[in-house]
């Protein structure tokens, strides 16, 4: 009995001390973690698009505008995605020089003109070898074909367009394109560059640009943001102004006839990140907007009907009731401080993260505090639900927080089977976190890691 | 010169032998019989020869041919067996010897060569010892006994009585009683004293007959080879016969010998003529009581002394051990040291239970309980072990607390770890390359290692605190034995072919015995 007892005794101090629990607790992790590959260089992480079809979701990971690397990563359908990157061939292929923007845009479908293109990215301008001796510049876009992958461009809307990136290319200068798609199959992809002082967009399943018009105060301009809203069968383009105190819209209708809205006018760096996505419960997208200091969401079915304007002083007048459905500030938690100088909203996105039908903001800042570290960084949750709408839900961080690691430089969130979870980029560390759990849910604790 | 030797042989001598002259006679025949027996027969037969000019016994002259016929010299071998014929024509042998006297003559000449040579050394024996010889078995041929003869002296004062010297003709014949029928043995022709007889190795019955009014009396004698034995009986004064015996065989006896200056009288039991009047008489052996005594012997009365020793009330621990060095206490007092090399340690105890501690600078302490008997000796081996390494112990000791501290610390930092990581966990925060996951493995690990690793050190050092791993130091204790006698050497083994009464002839010459009418050795 005592022999027994004593054994029993040992067991517990064993098994107190175990080590395997800590395997168990890695198994378990909430937050996976997808490295950087080998020779990337720096800045990766800087922008990130995701498409996905099919049950199958791609995440596009590229670096600094202007850069030639980009990484593709297969999330697969459950809580144990690829680690390593499937395609890094993205903007990179000798021979087909690619200039990465500021934003790129990801389309779960080849265009109509192609069969079986799935997965790709528009990342930037770029010169594609034709099949014929030839090339075309364009937007440089590479989908996955099977086993195998497509190159091709999407072409510029004129041509004096075409010959100023040549010119670019030949010269090795990128000039950062802004993209921005809606959230569709064959999406709809707007297109703004900067320097060109030109913005155009290619109507779903198309590869031939529709030029924006542009009223002569807006044509010197306009920034590197940029964002698709999907309204029943209409579109909303909105495009942020350089000198960051407005935004312009535009109005595409079903038969991709554009037409100017007019601007909106905000506080200083308005529009330094844009987004879209169902943030209330219609089935409108809605415009998630970023300054300095706030993040706001302005509802899709309001500003679509905003009536046409030429008013170049872009007040909010014209915006009807309850069109600006929330405005929240940066918060703070018990491990996360640092509002004042965290970069808040220096990058946005939208996802049913919750699986309640409606969408929560996901705000990136880069430069918060996390348990002491600074520039660690980290991604706040808003979930605008009409009783609290401006409340911050949740903080998300890693676990393994540095200093500098800049965790919320880019976030997005990718379509996990019937859920979406986020995906939140630290350049700094060189690595992606995938934020499969948190408080937000899913309630039901579908997947493992959500206990 | 050997013509000399031989015409000048004596047919008796003086009345009685000085006590120097008989020294003198033993002393020639020890030399010739000790190169004899060496094989030294050139010098023995030289010293036989010698011997004989000084004191011309026929003995010498027989051994002198002895060695001659050794040395394949057989005409001086010849010439001195002739001469110890010539000397002592009624010796017993001397027809088988005139037989192989002609046999050596013949190989001498050569006449019959190596063949009649070989046939005499190979068969003399047989050819010499016939059973119609009488006492030929008894006189056996010198070829095959290698036997030299010996000499011995019957003398009596006043001289002339008679003498009769018979001679067992069997191993297996008891011994003499007078007045009864003895066969099995043989008288040789004597005459009265002084008698001197060369004899063969074996066992004789001197008879000293009546004389001048005395009484007769007798003594059974063992004659070993090249030997001279003196039997001397002063007559005109009754001697006593003492017995003694003890519950102890082979006692050591001695007679009026207070200091020890003299050999022991005799051994246990034993019996022997001796002057009457007052004696002291000890008897002693190793493990008992000394029995002291007087005694008081009439003229020729006989007197039997039967001591019973009591052993010593104290024994003997023969004490060594397996180091070379080791320090000894008996009952918490210091005894002695034992040291390598040294026979046993001998420690004196009174008989009973006593306590022993043996011990060494570094060796465990031996302790013990011995048993010691009275009159015996006890050996007793110390099989020391190593002492333990305390050092060791101490060390293990505090590397397992330093371990096992280690360990729990490690442990406290893992649970905290796990707990964080739980806690990053719960919040959904928690990432898979969280370095809190690898260094709180690390620490579990290192907990449970070191836990087991102290634990085991722990118990090294328990062990080694109480038993230690080379055991206890341990003692063999063999079955007691009689005490030995260090101080003084063993008596020698009684031979058959010695006398047994008296034990020691050749010391009659100090115990005269008196020609008695009660000398027959019947107490007065």
């Amino acid at each position: 009995m005592t022999r027994r007892r004593h054994a029993t005794l040992s067991a517990l101090v064993l098994l107190g001390c175990s080590w395997s629990r800590f395997d168990e607790a890695r198994d378990e992790a909430p937050v996976l973690i997808l490295e950087q590959p080998p020779g990337m260089g720096d800045g990766f992480g800087r922008s990130m698009a995701t498409s996905h079809i099919d049950d199958d979701t791609a995440l596009f990971v590229v670096t600094e505008p202007g850069g030639q690397a980009a990484a593709e990563y297969r999330l697969g359908t459950g809580d144990d995605p690829s680690r390593e990157a499937t395609d890094l061939g993205h903007c990179a292929e000798k021979g087909a020089p690619c200039f990465l923007g500021s934003q790129v845009a990801a389309l779960p479908r080849g265009p109509e003109s192609t069969v079986g293109l799935t997965h790709c990215l528009l990342a930037g301008l770029g010169r594609h070898e034709t099949s014929d001796g030839g090339h075309s510049v364009g937007v440089h876009t590479r989908c996955d074909a099977g086993a195998a992958q497509a190159e091709f461009t999407f072409a510029l809307p004129t041509g004096e367009l075409a010959t100023a990136a040549e010119e670019l290319i030949e010269r090795g200068a990128g000039d950062p394109l802004a993209l921005a798609a809606s959230r569709a199959e064959r999406p709809l992809v707007f297109a703004v560059w900067p320097r060109a002082h030109q913005a155009w967009f290619y109507p779903p399943g198309q590869t031939s640009a529709i030029v924006v018009p542009l009223p002569p105060e807006m044509e010197r301009d306009l920034g590197g943001s940029a964002a698709v809203l999907a309204i029943d069968h209409r579109h909303l383009l909105v495009a942020a102004a350089k000198d960051g105190e407005r935004l312009f819209l535009w109005r595409v209708d079903a038969r991709y006839a554009v037409e100017t809205i007019g601007c909106l006018g905000g506080d200083a760096e308005l529009g330094r990140a844009l987004t879209a996505g169902r943030v209330d419960f219609d089935a409108a997208d809605d415009l998630v907007v970023s300054d300095a200091a706030r993040v706001s969401v302005f509802s899709g079915a309001a500003l679509v009907t905003v009536p046409a304007t030429a008013d170049p002083d872009c007040t909010l007048e014209a915006l009807p009731p309850g069109a600006l459905l929330a405005s929240f500030g940066c918060g703070e938690s018990a491990a996360v401080d640092g509002c004042s100088s965290s970069e808040f909203g220096a990058s946005l996105a939208v996802g049913d993260l919750d699986g309640d039908g409606d969408g929560e903001v996901a705000v990136g800042a880069p430069r918060m505090r996390v348990r002491g570290e600074r520039g660690a960084g980290a991604v706040l949750l808003y979930d605008v639900e009409p009783s609290a709408p401006n409340a911050l839900a949740e903080v998300r961080y890693s676990s393994s927080a540095s200093r500098d690691d800049g965790l919320g430089t880019a976030v997005s969130t990718p379509s996990i089977r019937n859920r979406q979870i986020l995906a939140a980029s630290a350049p700094g560390a060189g690595r992606i976190a995938l934020f499969y759990c948190g408080s937000l849910g899913p309630a039901d604790g579908s997947t493992p890691p959500c206990r | 010169m050997l013509l000399t030797l031989v015409t000048t042989q004596p047919r008796a001598a003086p009345a009685a032998t000085s006590a120097e002259q008989l020294r003198s006679y033993r002393e020639h025949m020890s030399a010739g019989a000790a190169l004899f027996l060496a094989g030294r027969y050139e010098e023995a037969a030289r010293t036989f020869d010698e011997a004989y000019v000084d004191h011309p016994f026929a003995a010498f002259l027989f051994n002198a041919g002895l060695a001659y016929e050794r040395q394949r010299r057989l005409d001086l071998a010849v010439e001195r067996f002739r001469a110890f014929i010539a000397a002592a024509p009624n010796a017993a042998d001397a027809a088988p010897l005139r037989r192989w006297i002609a046999d050596l003559e013949v190989q001498a000449d050569g006449a019959e060569g190596a063949a009649v040579a070989s046939t005499a050394a190979e068969g003399g024996a047989g050819t010499t010892a016939t059973a119609n010889d009488g006492v030929a078995n008894t006189v056996a041929s010198p070829v095959a006994r290698s036997a030299m003869k010996s000499i011995l002296l019957v003398e009596t004062v006043p001289p002339g009585a008679p003498v009769t010297v018979l001679i067992r003709t069997l191993e297996e014949t008891p011994s003499f009683v007078d007045g009864q029928e003895n066969p099995g043995w043989q008288a040789l022709p004597t005459e009265a004293t002084p008698v001197i007889l060369s004899l063969d190795a074996g066992r004789y019955h001197v008879i000293v007959g009546q004389h001048a009014g005395f009484a007769a009396t007798s003594a059974e004698v063992g004659l070993g080879p090249a030997r001279v034995l003196q039997l001397l009986a002063k007559q005109g004064a009754f001697m006593a016969l003492l017995r003694v015996d003890a519950n102890v065989r082979d006692a050591y006896v001695f007679l009026d010998d207070a200091e020890r200056l003299r050999p022991e009288w005799g051994t246990t039991p034993h019996a022997e003529l001796v002057q009457p009047g007052r004696h002291r008489l000890s008897i002693e052996a190793p493990g008992y009581q000394p029995f002291v005594t007087e005694v008081v012997l009439p003229e020729g009365g006989e007197r039997r002394v039967t001591a019973r020793l009591e052993c010593v009330d104290f024994g003997i621990v023969r004490l060594d051990a397996n180091l070379r060095k080791v320090q000894v206490e008996v009952d918490g007092q210091r005894v002695g040291t034992w040291s390598d090399g040294d026979g046993p340690l001998e420690v004196r105890l009174p008989a009973g239970s006593h306590r022993v501690s043996v011990s060494s600078r570094h060796s465990r302490t031996l302790r013990t309980e011995l048993q010691v008997q009275r009159g015996k000796a006890l050996p007793v081996h110390a099989q020391m072990a190593p002492a333990l390494r305390r050092g060791a112990a101490w060390t293990q000791a505090i590397l397992s607390a330093v371990v096992v501290g280690a360990s729990i610390a490690a442990g406290v930092e893992s649970n905290r770890l796990y707990s964080e990581l739980e806690e990053d966990r719960d919040a959904g925060v928690l990432d898979e390359s969280d370095p809190r996951l690898l260094r709180g493995k690390a620490f579990a690990i290192g907990a449970d290692v070191g836990l087991l690793a102290g634990g085991v050190l722990g118990v090294l050092a328990a062990y080694n605190f109480i038993r230690g791993p080379v055991g206890e130091s341990r003692v063999r204790i063999d079955a007691p034995v009689d005490f030995g006698a260090p101080s003084r050497p063993h008596p020698p083994a009684a031979r058959g072919d010695e006398a047994v009464v008296p034990r020691h002839p050749d010391r009659v010459d100090d115990h005269p015995v008196q020609r008695s009418s009660n000398a027959s050795g019947e107490s007065p």
